[in-house]
């Protein structure tokens, strides 16, 4: 597989991150290496049905009950932007939309 | 250099419960060597005078008042700075969090302070903890205390030369594919990646959740057991965290009839002819002190790296989907919310954390998810089968931890599968949820630290230490860097 700046640019608008041309350009390179080496993978010889590893231990769970947490003004005094009550955020909805 | 900062934990915390020191004092020495030396090293991102010292007159007071704050008191304990410290910049190196500070302490924060520890500073790491040199920092690289030149490892780099060099007795890291035991080897420390569910990865700011683990640095064995001690257990808040007993971490004895396997993977293309000869020579004390010292074989184990590279950028790409600018740290300009999202990604996050979150997002996308993610999670589940199938034969696993002593600043820093490719004797444990621990076993030629890494089955803990108890005194005894120049 191999990955191109254009691939690149896709990846990044699917994990919504800026990525400038140029950068994109560079990533592409790295990632293509990277991705290179992992691909290895392919040449494990694996049994039919092979289990997958998600996690080590017990399935948990615990009761639906309330317990302690964080007071609301706690949790806001990190935000870049809120009103006392909550969180602010650019326009989500446009009005020709609504 | 202050007799204080020569001490370790466990002396420190009995000279303070004895009265023979204060934890001020403690803390006062601690302080003037970490300011002087910090400025060389960069050990340290954040550490507050005011704050080492209210909390150390806080454990003088209850020593007075006749209690007893622990079995960690008043020792300064250094912390990595992707664990919450409640009220504390807690920045994981990133400029995206640089304005956070947390609203709660982690879970291991919170035994620290039941165990009478003073917090002592946040280290720096690479962004995210993503990295083996802390070259990846915001805020610029660690360097080794024994040469300036060189790193301190990566990612708990800070946490590593901290305790090097003298400006802590103790360090928390995390290790995710072995940033704790690598710095630990290159700074010629003691550093232990606990069994996967050992401790509460509660607080801890979240890289790959399936390979995380916090552990201790310390220049002694006794004193990653006092410290790994203080913060194991179950707690409730952490899905992962295991409610097994925890191992008996103070068990002593020698290492006669123990079956030590030596993985022949681990001694292939790319390890260096010194630290070959270091690890060798290590084995050979062993088996001359009565350890049945034998070839092993974990065949999966080369595709470690690579198996590595898709789980941990997979589970990054979705821990770090949180960082958008709403809740905390920066924001970005946008017209809409996702411009807003996009740009504050793309200024706050740095270029190795974005190769990583696109990488993992590649590898979970519709398309490629089975060939990427999905297989790696299955040669994974056959890695974990093959080690379980190795411990069988054998009670522990010996090998060096780095395929290299400290390598110079910027040697790798323009070649990321090269930095990865360093990590290539530690991964696996993550992979298959298993202890190691790295403690110094010689050096190069040039001076360096060489690491040897024990490496024992799931919960193997009290062998584990009772096996690197017993080799740290067959080998050299810690030996100081030489002071700063200054």
């Amino acid at each position: 597989m191999a990955i191109d700046p254009a691939e690149v640019l896709r990846i990044a608008r699917l994990a919504r991150l800026t990525v400038h041309p140029d950068e994109a350009r560079r990533l592409a390179k790295d990632l293509d290496r990277i991705v290179g080496h992992i691909d290895s993978l392919r040449s494990v010889k694996l049994p039919e049905g092979a289990e997958a590893l998600t996690y080590f231990g017990r399935d948990v769970h615990r009761p639906d009950e309330p317990g302690p947490c964080l007071p609301r003004e706690d949790a806001l005094r990190n935000a870049p932007m809120q009103d006392g009550d909550f969180f602010l955020v650019p326009k989500i909805v446009d009005k020709e939309e609504s | 250099m202050s007799g204080l900062c020569q001490e370790g934990a466990a002396a420190l915390a009995a000279a303070v419960r004895g009265r023979e020191a204060s934890a001020v004092e403690v803390a006062d020495a601690h302080l003037e060597r970490a300011l002087r030396w910090n400025d060389d090293v960069e050990a340290f991102l954040h550490l507050e005078p005011e704050d080492v010292r209210r909390q150390a007159r806080e454990i003088d007071r209850r020593i007075a008042a006749g209690e007893d704050p622990g079995p960690l008191a008043g020792v300064p304990v250094a912390i990595k700075d992707n664990l919450c410290v409640r009220g504390q910049p807690t920045t994981c190196a990133s400029r995206i969090l640089e304005p956070f500070h947390p609203p709660y302490d982690a879970h291991v924060v919170e035994r620290l302070r039941a165990a009478g520890a003073v917090l002592f500073g946040k280290t720096n790491l690479d962004e995210f903890a993503m990295g083996s040199s802390t070259e990846n920092s915001a805020f610029g690289p660690t360097r080794n205390p024994f040469d300036l030149a060189r790193t301190a490892g990566g990612s708990s780099g800070g946490s590593a030369a901290a305790v090097a060099a003298g400006l802590a007795p103790l360090a928390l890291g995390s290790d995710t594919g072995g940033s704790i035991r690598q710095p630990a080897a290159l700074c010629g420390v003691v550093g232990m990646k606990p069994t996967y569910g050992l401790v509460s990865r509660y607080g801890l700011i979240a890289f790959a959740s399936s390979l995380d683990q916090i552990g201790p640095f310390a220049r002694t064995v006794d004193d990653a057991a006092l410290l790994l001690g203080a913060i194991a257990g179950h707690d409730p808040r952490d899905a992962t965290s295991s409610a097994e007993p925890v191992p008996d971490l103070r068990q002593r004895g020698d290492v006669k009839g123990l079956r030590i396997g030596v993985p022949r993977e681990c001694f292939g293309e790319g390890l260096s002819g010194d630290v070959r000869a270091a690890v060798d020579a290590a084995l050979r004390r062993l088996k001359d002190a009565g350890a049945r010292i034998e070839e092993v074989s974990l065949p999966l184990s080369v595709h470690g790296i690579a198996v590595y590279y898709i789980v941990a950028p997979s589970e990054a790409s979705s821990n770090l989907a949180r960082y958008d600018g709403v809740r905390y740290g920066l924001r970005g300009e946008g017209r809409s919310v996702e411009e807003m999202f996009s740009e504050t990604r793309g200024e706050g996050f740095g270029a190795e954390v974005k190769r990583r979150i696109l990488l993992g997002t590649f590898a979970l996308s519709s398309g490629y998810y089975e060939a990427y993610y999905g297989r790696a999670q299955k040669v994974r589940a056959a890695m974990r089968h093959e080690m379980e199938d190795c411990f069988r034969k054998v009670d522990l696993l010996a090998s060096p931890t780095t395929p290299t002593a400290a390598f110079a600043l910027g040697e790798k820093a323009s070649d990321p599968l090269a930095m990865y490719l360093s990590d290539v004797l530690t991964v696996t444990a993550n992979l298959c949820g298993v202890p190691a621990l790295s403690l110094s076993c010689g050096r190069t030629a040039e001076g360096l630290p060489v690491g040897l890494q024990l490496t024992a089955r799931r919960f193997g803990e009290a062998t584990l230490f009772r096996a690197a108890r017993a080799a740290e005194a067959l080998l050299p005894a810690y030996a100081w860097p030489p002071e700063p120049p200054r």
